[in-house]
């Protein structure tokens, strides 16, 4: 069905381009306030994150906990981890429970740096846990790479 | 009701709740930017441009949507709306090829089809089909909505 002449019209340029790049410019500007009013966490200040060289010198026996999809988990992942993706944390949680003991360090990790699933399972391993021995590792599984530790 | 009053009703129809559709996304990923920047992280292909992604893709949605629901010229909104549509469709594919979990982000808590990627793909579809429904049909549409009596012959 072809548009009729004015409606071809409205979709002309430059007009159209006009809008676009209006909207984008204003949608940028605004997100540029909305980011000054309300930065990203601080890495370096998160509770929640630590690095590899932190963990190194913890003398803490830890429990991984491996938050990415289930297929990333069953091609390879640090030995002795247990599975726990934000998708299945219910039905998973009794297995981990299993696995851990508060002496324990857990130490949640997804794909990379910037994944979001470790962070979210992290907080609520927190809560549940009623545990303040629960932390995200920097860098996710891209660092355990880094250092050897996959088992794929 | 006439040819062209059912074609004012539909582009007006689906206008409207695409608007708002798109206006309550934005406000939703606004209201937890922390939690819509965990999504965002969930998605390597975006990572080059994730903070833009994160400030700025929900303000592009309201503007958006609130364009729509004004009456006057959308093409420029619509046009965003139906690449953005895409864009998302796209990246969803991609994540269920690759064996990611479904992950959207869409809208919150609220998000009941996005928790399956079927149910994505279904809901990027009917949006898809309201975009075809509320493109652009020059001045006549586009000016104000009408009744349709006052179109009947």
């Amino acid at each position: 069905m072809n548009p009729p002449t004015s409606a071809r019209r409205s979709l002309s340029s430059p007009g159209l381009l006009k809008e676009v790049l209006g909207l984008i410019c204003a949608s940028l500007l605004l997100g540029a306030i909305t980011y000054g009013i309300y930065p990203p966490p601080d890495p370096e200040t998160n509770p929640l994150l630590l690095t590899w060289e932190e963990l190194e010198v913890r003398p803490d026996p830890i429990l991984w906990v491996d938050a990415r999809a289930r297929r990333d988990f069953e091609q390879g992942t640090v030995p002795g981890a247990v599975f726990l993706h934000p998708d299945v944390y219910d039905a998973q949680l009794p297995e981990l429970l299993m696995a851990w003991t508060p002496e324990k360090l857990l130490v949640v990790f997804c794909a990379q740096e910037g994944c979001g699933l470790s962070r979210v399972v992290a907080e609520a391993l927190r809560k549940d846990l009623n545990s303040e021995r629960v932390f995200v590792l920097r860098g996710g599984w891209d660092r355990l790479q880094e250092e050897g530790m996959g088992d794929e | 009701m006439n040819k062209r009053s059912y074609r004012i009703w539909l582009h007006w129809g689906s206008r409207i709740l695409l608007g708002l559709v798109f206006l309550l996304a934005g406000v939703l990923k606004l209201l937890d930017l922390n939690g819509f920047r965990g999504v965002v992280g969930n998605y390597e292909a975006l990572q080059w441009a994730a903070p833009a992604i994160v400030y700025g893709l929900p303000w592009l949605e309201v503007l958006c949507g609130a364009v729509l629901l004004i009456p006057g010229r959308s093409g420029g909104a619509w046009f965003l709306i139906t690449v953005l549509l895409g864009a998302f469709l796209a990246l969803n594919t991609l994540q269920w090829i690759q064996g990611k979990p479904p992950d959207c982000g869409c809208f919150g808590s609220w998000d009941i089809l996005g928790k399956t990627h079927a149910g994505i793909l279904l809901r990027n579809g009917l949006l898809l089909a309201l975009a075809f429904g509320a493109r652009p049909g020059g001045r006549e549409l586009e000016a104000k909505p009408e009744s349709p009596e006052t179109h009947s012959p």
